[in-house]
């Protein structure tokens, strides 16, 4: 792919301003920080035909349409206007307002076409033939954008300009983010505890867009499939569950004479590995917290001899305990887990190790031998890079910063070590509402992760490349910026889902050769 | 081309720290390139990378010093990262006799996979933690010299003898390279051992300076690169 020459082109900023923004992908992420977005201008757009672009434009306002009842709504300022009408049918959120000084997006809709988009949320297909893109036009002073869908006749414009901050908007900002939120706690609520069957495409369409804590513990117990769907067996299944996982604690317990060589090395280096676990973390470094961690990366250690207990999956492990316990306990963060009562711990740590299984059973062959599923990711993510921004591919070529020596780690713990804890809960909310979000999912996020640092890495040699992406400077990020990179990482897929879906399959020549390097 | 910041610099030698699990090596590495040391480093994933530069008989040397991870499961696709190291640092807990066992696995990890005259260092870490010992430093120096290589004792915890056991491996790559005859140092930084055909050190942009036939070598080596 070229550089691209028309990077200054209001168009082209504009709509990129409009894509990354819109709060159809990323949930209107406004930009406290300026300049990363600025950054984007020249090497994000892939160079394609202008129709084509439009017509992602289009979907993505088809999503920004269906998705305005958002929580994240709260994390624009108040420098974009955002009004969007006949939403849901939500009457609170018929309107939801907020301002930039150079766009204004105006989109509206009938509520049934939009329910119809909601539905097909999950298709957003760039090769639909019923969209079609009417205009594109741009003046130096302004850039109007209409594009409309003819067999739904929908339309949207985006309007850019000059106009000023609407102060006086800032409270009725306030109150609909209110209202937002509160609607979304209501539709979890009316998703989960309504009626005795959860429509699981309906809770993974809301849960892509983050889970309200009181709702996370059950919704991502039901979204890994270890909660039935069915409300009414789910007692009974949790306590058979719960059983069966302590009925196999006396393996754990059994004397070292009785375990086996291979065994007792497991345990060796899961006792190595949990103090330091999250160090950050100090719900983490509590004695009760390391135990059950313990006991169940042993307990799945030993359970599964294909791939044995490999070190990231203590990693792994804890967004459960934390988040399992959040059902229990208000403040995780403060509690104190000597105080509580073991029971509560007991029910914590058998969900946490089913669930655990669960994940894990989807990318196995992250862990097994030579970690195929990894080298996998890992070409996938090199061969997007391609795609999206040559330039810097070509940079951490020319530099020899192979993506197995600086992206291993995050294949293999998922971001975890890069994004601080609580975010990664956040980001365990798509992950779990996406089909395969901790493997094919991942690798569009990687690579939003990467393509976010380019300006900063294209200046950097070698050495520090590796320094620069091993403690990437993302200590300060809030959940707004793990929208946007979801935003951008939906938007590649969109874009490149089919070119990289050769490198789903078990391409063993391909790992051969990693190996073989 | 001289790097930014680099342009004293006149040699650059890989250099990998290996050895088991929790024996201290990314702390070695922290002591050494940033004077840090964390009670709890979370395990290694892959590598991690640093940078220091020494002054070595009047020259510069930057140590370019690459730092794995311990558990086995990782060796099969980490070992690509031993390609161009000359140096190589394994490390055992002297607490720990099995790490210090292993060190047998890990020569021959290095003979398998490495450079063939890679030069090894042996270091015996966590020695502030006397009372625990497992390992006789005796036994240890025995070994080392049955295997010719160099040994020391360390503690990236209270720093003693980290920088010497570094400076003493980069030393001993410094006077193998220099009693290379003939050795070309080109005024890109990069050295090279002709007769032999091939670079022994990454340096930092390596591809468009070397030599035809470096060039061929490095190309082969990165083949099939993921």
């Amino acid at each position: 792919m070229s550089n691209h020459s028309d990077t200054n082109s209001p168009v082209k900023e504009a709509f990129w301003r409009f894509s990354r923004k819109s709060p159809g992908i990323a949930k209107p992420v406004n930009n406290i920080h300026p300049t990363r977005f600025e950054k984007f201008n020249g090497n994000m757009i892939p160079n394609r035909k202008k129709e084509y672009d439009s017509s992602v434009i289009f979907n993505h306002n088809q999503f920004s349409s269906s998705t305005s009842t958002s929580p994240y709504l709260s994390t624009v300022n108040s420098q974009t206007q955002i009004t969007t009408t006949n939403i849901d049918n939500q009457p609170n959120t018929n309107t939801t307002s907020t301002t930039t000084t150079t766009t204004k997006m105006t989109t509206s809709s009938s509520a049934s076409n939009l329910n119809t988009m909601e539905n097909s949320l999950s298709h957003l297909s760039l090769s639909s033939s019923s969209v079609n893109t009417s205009v594109i036009s741009h003046s130096s002073s302004s850039t109007h954008l209409s594009v409309s869908n003819s067999p739904n006749s929908l339309s949207s414009s985006l309007n850019s300009s000059n106009g000023g901050i609407d102060t006086s908007q800032s409270q009725q900002q306030n109150n609909n983010i209110q209202n937002i939120n509160s609607n979304r706690i209501k539709k979890f609520e009316r998703l989960l505890n309504t009626g005795i069957h959860v429509d699981m495409e309906s809770l993974k369409t809301l849960g892509w867009r983050g889970i309200p804590n009181r709702y996370r513990p059950m919704s991502w117990k039901i979204l890994l499939g270890y909660l039935p769907s069915n409300c009414e067996r789910r007692d009974e299944h949790l306590e058979r569950k719960r059983k069966e996982y302590r009925d196999g604690l006396p393996q754990y317990y059994t004397s070292d004479e009785k375990r086996g060589e291979s065994d007792r090395r497991t345990l060796k280096q899961i006792q190595m590995d949990v103090p330091r676990t999250n160090p950050n973390v100090p719900f983490f470094q509590q004695p009760l917290i390391q135990d059950i961690l313990e006991r169940i990366l042993y307990l799945w250690g030993i359970r599964h001899p294909s791939t044995g207990y490999v070190q990231g999956i203590n990693d792994l492990a804890t967004p459960f305990i934390w988040v399992f316990l959040s059902e229990y306990i208000e403040d995780v963060a403060n509690c104190q887990v000597d105080q509580i009562d073991p029971n509560i711990l007991a029910m914590v740590e058998a969900d946490s190790y089913w669930c655990l299984t669960k994940l894990l059973d989807g990318i196995q062959d992250h862990y097994t031998f030579a970690q195929p599923g990894i080298q996998r990711m890992l070409a996938s993510l090199k061969g997007l890079l391609e795609k999206i921004n040559n330039s810097l591919c070509a940079h951490l070529a020319d530099q020899d910063a192979q993506f197995i020596t600086f992206a291993f780690r995050w294949m293999n713990c998922l971001l975890m070590r890069e994004i601080p804890f609580p975010l990664v809960i956040r980001m365990w909310d798509t992950y779990l509402s996406e089909k395969e979000g901790f493997s094919v999912f991942h690798v569009y996020v990687c690579a939003a992760f990467l393509v976010l640092w380019s300006d900063e890495l294209k200046q950097r040699d070698f050495p520090d490349i590796m320094i620069f992406l091993q403690k990437p400077p993302t200590q300060n990020w809030e959940e707004r910026d793990i929208e946007s990179l979801f935003s951008t990482a939906f938007y590649y897929r969109s874009l490149y889902e089919e070119a990289q879906s050769h490198l789903k399959s078990n391409n063993i020549n391909l790992n051969n050769n990693i190996i073989k390097k | 081309m001289p790097q930014q910041g680099e342009e004293e610099s006149e040699y650059l030698f890989k250099i990998v720290i290996i050895g088991d699990s929790a024996v201290g090596k990314s702390n070695l590495l922290n002591r050494f390139t940033r004077n840090e040391f964390t009670e709890k480093t979370k395990a290694t994933i892959g590598v991690d990378f640093g940078t220091k530069s020494i002054e070595i008989d009047n020259k510069i040397i930057t140590a370019q010093c690459w730092d794995t991870a311990g558990q086995e499961r990782f060796r099969a696709v980490t070992s690509g990262y031993y390609r161009g190291a000359v140096g190589a640092m394994i490390v055992y807990d002297i607490t720990s006799k099995i790490s210090f066992k292993n060190v047998t696995r890990w020569l021959n990890e290095l003979r398998e996979m490495a450079e063939q005259d890679i030069l090894i260092m042996m270091v015996g870490n966590k020695s502030d933690l006397e009372m625990s010992r497992e390992v006789p430093t005796k036994e240890a120096q025995a070994f080392a010299e049955s295997n010719k290589i160099s040994f020391l004792e360390t503690s990236a915890l209270n720093s003693t003898n980290v920088n010497q056991s570094f400076e003493r491996l980069l030393t001993d790559i410094f006077h193998l390279v220099s009693s290379k005859k003939p050795m070309v140092v080109d005024d890109t930084q990069n050295w090279l051992v002709p007769n032999q055909g091939k670079k022994l050190t990454p340096l930092t942009d390596p591809a468009p300076q070397l030599t035809a036939n470096t060039t061929s070598t490095h190309q082969e080596k990165k083949g099939g690169c993921c």
